[in-house]
Formats: C-alpha cells, sequence, structure tokens
C-alpha cells in the first residue's frame, strides 16, 4: 500500500525549507502582540518593491475605495490600519516567495487564487460570527501551504500525487497517504511550526480537513472556507471536487444557510480585490 | 446582469460597464455600472485599455444554456457528495447564487 517515502523522510524535507521572509515572519509574530512596532515592519516591507507593489495593487482597489491614491506602504498602514494590512503583507509576501513558473507542471498562479478565495471565505464568514477576519484570512490563505512545501522540496513526488489524483479520481487526501505516507495536513503542520506561525493557525492548517473538537473555531472557519472555495470553482486546489463538509463543524460555529446564501455576493467582491495580489 | 469582456473597438457609447477598469496599481480608471460615452472610451483608448467588461442583454435561449453550463460544472464539482444532505444545501446555495449573476 505505502510504497513511498516515509513520513520520517517528508519531515526531513520539511527542514530544508527556506525561511520566511523576514517582513513577513515579523508580520505572523505580531498577532496578538498589540505592542508591534508597526513602523518598523513597514520599514522592512518597503525594501521589498515587488512586495510593496502586490499590496498597494489591492490597497487601491474598489474594495477600499479610497479617493485617493495610495502610493506608499506608509500612506498604506495609515490608510487600512495595521491590523488589516498585515493580511495583505503576509500574502504578499509569501507568493514573492513561492512566485509561479513556466518550466513547472504545478500551476502556482491557480494554488494562489485557490487559497486566496479560501482566504477570502473564511474572512467573510468569520465577519459573519463575529471573529477576526484577518487571522481567518491569513489561515485560510496558508492552510494548503503543505502542498507548496512538497512541491518545493520534491517536484518528482509531487507530480506523482496529482497523477494519481487525476488516474484514480480520488482525494488529494488519500492520494498524499498513499505516495508519501503523509498528507498536506500533517506536513503543512511541520512547515507551519518550522516557521512559528501562531498556533491557532498551525491547527487550522493540520485540521482543516477533519476538524475536531479540539481543532479550535479557526479551523472550523477554514474547514467551511475551503469547501465553499472549492464549490464556487474558485482557482484550483489541486483536485476537481467538492470534499466532505463536517457536520460538527458547521454546527460548533453555529453557521446558517442564510448566513452563507448573504456572504456570497461579498466573497466574490472582495475575491475580485484580492486577486490583484497575482500578476506581475 | 450577464457580463461580456470585448475588445475597446468593439465596445459603443451607451454601453455599460460591468467591472472597475484599473491600471496597473490598481487605481480605478472608471468604475463598474458607469455608462460608457464617446470621451470616455477615448480616454481609456489612451491609458492603454484594450479589452472592457460591459453588461450584456442575454435572450432567454442563452441564459437557458449559461444554466445548463452551471448545472452541467456543478455536477462536475459534486460528483462525490452522493447524499450528504450538507453538501445538497450547499449546492442548491451555490447554485441559486450563480443563476442570480446571470
Amino acid at each position: 500500500m505505502n510504497n513511498g517515502l516515509p513520513m520520517e523522510q517528508m519531515f526531513a524535507c520539511v527542514r530544508q525549507l527556506p525561511p520566511l521572509p523576514v517582513a513577513v515572519a515579523e508580520v505572523l509574530a505580531s498577532f496578538g502582540r498589540p505592542d508591534a512596532d508597526v513602523d518598523e515592519i513597514a520599514g522592512k516591507i518597503s525594501l521589498d518593491q515587488g512586495m510593496v507593489t502586490r499590496v498597494l495593487r489591492v490597497a487601491n482597489s474598489a474594495f477600499y475605495g479610497f479617493n485617493s491614491k495610495v502610493g506608499t506602504m506608509h500612506d498604506a498602514v495609515v490608510l487600512l490600519g495595521f491590523h488589516n494590512i498585515r493580511s495583505l503583507i503576509v500574502a504578499a509576501g509569501l507568493i514573492r516567495k513561492f512566485p509561479s513558473a513556466d518550466d513547472r507542471m504545478f500551476d502556482r498562479n491557480a494554488f494562489w487564487q485557490h487559497n486566496i478565495g479560501t482566504g477570502v471565505c473564511a474572512r467573510v464568514l468569520a465577519g459573519r460570527l463575529g471573529k477576526d477576519g484577518e487571522l481567518a484570512f491569513i489561515a485560510g490563505l496558508l492552510h494548503d501551504v503543505g502542498r507548496l512545501v512538497v512541491e518545493t522540496c520534491c517536484p518528482e513526488k509531487f507530480n506523482a500525487v496529482a497523477a494519481c489524483c487525476l488516474a484514480d479520481d480520488i482525494s488529494m487526501l488519500k492520494a498524499e497517504q498513499s505516495v508519501l505516507g503523509a498528507d498536506h495536513t500533517q506536513i503543512g503542520f511541520e512547515a507551519a511550526r518550522r516557521w512559528n506561525f501562531p498556533v491557532a493557525i498551525q491547527q487550522a492548517i493540520r485540521d482543516h480537513h477533519r476538524p475536531g473538537e479540539a481543532s479550535g473555531p479557526l479551523a472550523d472557519i477554514v474547514h467551511v472556507a475551503n469547501v465553499l472555495c472549492h464549490a464556487l470553482d474558485i482557482g484550483n486546489a489541486g483536485y476537481d471536487h467538492v470534499p466532505p463538509l463536517s457536520a460538527p463543524a458547521w454546527q460548533r460555529l453555529g453557521l446558517s444557510w442564510e448566513m452563507v446564501r448573504d456572504s456570497l455576493p461579498e466573497i466574490w467582491r472582495q475575491n475580485a480585490a484580492a486577486s490583484l495580489m497575482l500578476g506581475d | 446582469m450577464a457580463r461580456k469582456t470585448i475588445s475597446l473597438e468593439e465596445t459603443r457609447p451607451g454601453m455599460q460597464l460591468a467591472v472597475d477598469v484599473c491600471d496597473a496599481n490598481g487605481g480605478i480608471l472608471l468604475a463598474a455600472g458607469a455608462v460608457l460615452s464617446e470621451a470616455a472610451l477615448a480616454a481609456l483608448a489612451r491609458r492603454g485599455v484594450t479589452r472592457l467588461a460591459v453588461a450584456e442583454a442575454i435572450s432567454p435561449e442563452e441564459r437557458a444554456r449559461r444554466i445548463a453550463e452551471i448545472d452541467q460544472r456543478l455536477d462536475a464539482l459534486f460528483r462525490h457528495a452522493g447524499n450528504d444532505p450538507l453538501l445538497r444545501k450547499l449546492r442548491e446555495t451555490v447554485r441559486e447564487f450563480r443563476v442570480g449573476e446571470l
């Protein structure tokens, strides 16, 4: 059954991951730390022009509706507030770190589109539920980071998983277990620990396919957001069907279908704005 | 209202813009909903815009065809859903939204 890499080898792979861009690491660490030095972090981001361009593209979109142009990182922090801009910084930093490349089989643009879509679904649902929307966006954005790790560290294994999914029309989780001996939630969790993501985000990455009592509300939100993003057909996660939706997670959150229905136009609007992050 | 993307040459004054036109930095040149004038079209051409999404009135036949397309795609996406009641409700909710956007 399991003729692939043993799990330990897969995790050794994770240990070779490059570090996160400094600004992204600091922004992630700033969650739950109200004393974070905003100006210092904004200053560091300003050094990376590619990142600044992406953040400003979204900050200038119709979604935020500013009358005048947001021209600098400093303006963006002042106008949007550090809390709101954090998620844009993390997204821009990671998309820069793992850009799309033509010579790869993996369509990173579609991958990021799925993750941005999930982040937006998570943010809008969190808002309806009175939870922190920006944290939910980042958790949604990062939920499939394990797939990125596999693709970066061992692309040939990644391609084998994709081929297995396609040939047998099975879920990504099953294909990964069979080819790698571990799935993207476990691998993503290892990477998230190594990168010192906030604990709630680590748990959301680990449990987004099977959230339990102990997973926490963020994992429940990301779980529902991922399923919703598949149903809305936004981007491509590497498999082309809607995954199971956990009834206990749904009940724990106290979601209703009216809430979901009322959220869809907002999700559509926010997704168009957040997608400006992609592209050159 | 349905929308279609057409080249600037095909665009005529009086058509309604369906999606914001932005510059490379995301700044809005013209907002969705604007009715296009000769002057606006000329200004967009000067800014190097080549394609626009405009609102489109569709015939009942075209509408039926697009709904069939939506259903076909949902069939594919939900092919592993079985009779799961939550996923069935999710599919209904998404379908209603998609059809409403037409």
